[in-house]
């Protein structure tokens, strides 16, 4: 009687249960399908693409540099990066030139625990799992519950409908104020940079298969060595990385009006800033 | 292990297989399932604090066996005390060792003698201070004769460690939850499903509302130098709705879970917002640790009998002490205190029990007077869960100062407003059916009972697409750090 009972509940309780995984199953397709489906082509004048985290998605304006798409994404580590990198050069053959984000943030000893947050691969899994291969997905070996855990959970919320979806200029619109009191350098865990060292130089690969002229761009910045161990972030690029053409404007020397904070332009800052970028690279050529 | 993975998700099913058909002939056996079951479930987040469980268990398991043995009075005392300081010396030293510190250097450096002494970096267990309390009820209650001591360790093991409630309440008594362990349990299909439900309304409160309103009221407290007054309201209204579906969220995923098992939990919360004054506030939130509290030092302390003066004594000393146990930090006491102090009037005037019946008994809407006094109360739980939430006092201060400036009148403004709104309507949401199912044990209870199976599963399915959909950012129970 008894067993009966318990073997009537799980039954029901079964079949609620697999009806939600097969309305899950039919979501993560629909995502799916929707996601591969997407167009990354770019219009035919755009050559030049700008590509990283927040430094350049909020700092370069592309209605200054009209042959040129940014598609930085705050936060975005070098993995989503290459993802994304891969997929525009194969459908866009113009594109000659990648200005890529180099900066400590992108470096130091623990950029890899941003692959790990749950705030970011809560933004970037649902974006780009369609993407990954096995070999990407070995990155998340340790967490695949709470990966799981956040596409299940994510699977109806933003879904992308195009390319801007994986990165646009987003302006800041605030002003920087310094601080009264003095700076304390923050801790910098070790927690490892391998993987992102890793898709960093699968990114330099592509530009070299593709002959794309890849420039390293470390964004102004206030007074960096604040912030970051600054010996350590050169040393890396003069020991790994000398051959690719460095564009170092941290130390730019702009007003604070022109900052959202210590790390970011603001949006006119961007403007004057991408205007001197595209002189400066006019006045290279010449 | 969270209740809200996927862990945990795989977890139940295979325990709850186990329990009823592979150790089902076997009481002892089915003990023993639910204590490696426990333990698994603990251990999943640090092995490392298992021995404090054992160690816990082990002590009052042996006092127990000792005090059924002796009649000596002295005797018997020693034993009592024995297993208070074990047990308050662990949730001490791993709960208030650095507070104790850094305050004994901060009042000797006010005298000017400077003390050298070093923080250490403790972690602190998962449910400490719950675990805790549940093994002191049982010798408490044995050695006031209350209850037989057990003989039987796989039994009291299950009762230390019962995984549903193990590590954020309800704090069960030994006299309600030990004895399930000694008789055959029976599968109540009704009892299961109700289970089911209660775990999915649980899981709603905290995916769906608490973890909403988290991500808000986080962005508030923490840069509440930025915000004006309007909005800093909103900040403690959303936390007033956190703590709520977070730890009474959290209480119904455990009494569901173990109905499952056919256990029976006792209820810890009864719809404390709607609550007419704040005797009855107190009556319905967490009730597990206030009755607690009330049992084991309010009423040895003398309750309410004697004089004002002890009367007075008693009832701050009970509500400070409840705020501490939340937590090593002056905030946490003054909550407290100021709890008593709400409470303190109705006591002296003997009005404490004046609502003590259903809210709105018969009537789908409150009378004028019964929603005056949930308005006035609800404003003032939502006051004080400031000094809750606050950083320490000079936070809470301040953030008190700016609410009561001009700035209340703006329009509140918060990054993510626009989402915020969306969190507003659920809030709404939310206590329209905790409303209408303010009389049941939990508040979909009474919507889907006697409903058509069709009607019933579409409510079902619009809730699982409310967790999946709408549920902010994952975060950890609010209650485990306490």
């Amino acid at each position: 009687m008894m067993i009966n009972e318990i073997k009537r509940f799980i039954l029901k309780t079964s079949i609620l249960i697999l009806s939600l995984i097969f309305i899950l199953v039919f979501l993560f397709m629909f995502r799916f399908i929707s996601t591969k489906s997407i167009s990354w082509k770019l219009p035919s004048n755009k050559n030049v693409l700008f590509m990283g985290a927040s430094h350049i998605q909020r700092g370069i304006d592309p209605k200054y540099y009209p042959s040129a798409s940014n598609l930085a994404a705050a936060s975005e580590r070098y993995l989503f990066t290459y993802l994304k990198v891969k997929k525009i050069v194969k459908e866009n053959s113009q594109i000659d030139t990648l200005f890529l984000q180099f900066a400590p943030t992108d470096i130091q000893k623990n950029t890899d625990s941003k692959y790990y947050s749950k705030n970011e691969m809560s933004r970037f899994l649902p974006l780009y799992f369609p993407f990954l291969s096995s070999e990407d997905w070995e990155i998340y070996a340790n967490n695949k519950s709470d990966a799981l855990n956040l596409l299940v959970q994510k699977v109806f919320r933003n879904i992308p409908h195009n390319l801007s979806d994986y990165g646009r200029y987003k302006p800041n619109t605030g002003f920087f104020e310094r601080k009264k009191e003095p700076y304390i350098m923050p801790k910098w865990s070790e927690s490892g940079n391998a993987v992102n060292y890793r898709y960093l130089n699968k990114i330099i690969q592509i530009c070299k298969e593709k002959k794309i002229k890849l420039i390293f761009l470390y964004m102004p910045m206030y007074s960096k060595e604040l912030f970051y161990d600054t010996n350590y972030f050169y040393n890396i690029y003069k020991n790994k990385y000398s051959d690719i053409l460095f564009l170092d404007y941290s130390d730019w020397d702009c007003p604070d009006n022109f900052r959202n904070d210590e790390h970011h332009l603001n949006s006119a800052g961007a403007i004057s800033f991408t205007k001197k970028l595209k002189s400066d690279l006019a006045n290279k050529i010449q | 292990m969270l209740f809200n993975s996927l862990d945990f998700a795989v977890f139940l099913p295979i325990v709850f297989i186990l329990f009823w058909f592979v150790t089902n002939k076997n009481l002892k056996l089915q003990n023993f399932l639910i204590v490696i079951a426990s333990y698994t479930f603990y251990g999943w987040w640090d092995w490392r604090f298992l021995s404090l469980i054992v160690f816990s268990t082990v002590v009052d398991y042996s006092i127990g066996v000792l005090l059924s043995k002796e009649e000596r009075v002295l005797k018997r005392k020693i034993l009592l005390w024995t297993s208070i300081a074990v047990n308050l010396g662990f949730l001490g030293f791993f709960k208030y060792y650095n507070f104790f510190l850094d305050n004994f250097i901060s009042a000797f450096s006010f005298f000017g003698m400077e003390i050298n002494a070093n923080s250490l970096n403790i972690i602190l267990p998962v449910g400490i201070s719950f675990y805790t309390f549940q093994t002191l009820s049982y010798t408490i209650d044995v050695y006031k004769r209350k209850l037989e001591p057990t003989k039987d360790i796989v039994a009291f093991s299950a009762f230390v460690s019962f995984f549903p409630q193990l590590v954020a309440g309800p704090i069960e008594r030994a006299t309600n939850l030990l004895p399930q362990f000694y008789k055959k349990r029976q599968f109540d299909y009704s009892k299961a499903v109700d289970g089911m439900r209660q775990i999915l309304w649980g899981l709603f409160k905290k995916i769906v509302i608490a973890d909403n309103c988290a991500q808000y009221a986080n962005e508030i407290f923490n840069n509440s130098a930025d915000y004006g007054g309007s909005t800093l309201v909103l900040g403690a209204l959303f936390f007033t709705f956190q703590i709520y579906g977070d730890f009474s969220g959290y209480s119904d995923i455990a009494i569901g879970t173990s109905r499952l098992f056919g256990f029976n939990l006792m209820q810890n919360f009864a719809f404390p917002y709607f609550s007419r004054d704040i005797a009855e506030f107190w009556r319905r939130w967490h009730i597990s640790l206030s009755t607690w509290f009330r049992d084991y030092l309010y009423i040895p302390l003398g309750g309410s009998r004697g004089g004002t003066s002890m009367k007075i004594r008693n009832t701050f000393i009970i509500f400070i002490v409840s705020g501490f146990w939340h937590g090593a930090n002056w905030t946490f006491v003054i909550w407290g205190a100021l709890n008593a102090l709400y409470f303190l009037p109705l006591m002296l005037f003997n009005t404490n029990r004046n609502n003590i019946g259903e809210i709105a008994a018969g009537r789908s809407l409150p009378q004028m007077k019964e929603f005056f006094g949930i308005i006035t109360t609800f404003t003032m739980i939502v006051f004080s869960w400031i000094f809750f939430r606050a950083d320490n006092i000079m936070h809470a201060i301040n953030y008190i100062s700016e609410i009561f400036s001009l700035s209340l009148f703006e329009i509140p403004n918060f990054s993510g407003r626009r989402n915020g709104v969306i969190t507003v309507f659920l809030i709404i949401l939310f206590i329209s059916i905790e409303w209408i199912g303010r009389n049941e044990q939990f508040a979909i209870a009474s919507i889907v009972k006697n409903k058509k199976p069709i009607i019933r599963y579409v409510f079902y399915f619009i809730l699982i697409f409310f967790i999946t959909w709408l549920g902010g950012n994952q975060q950890e129970f609010i209650y485990f750090q306490f």
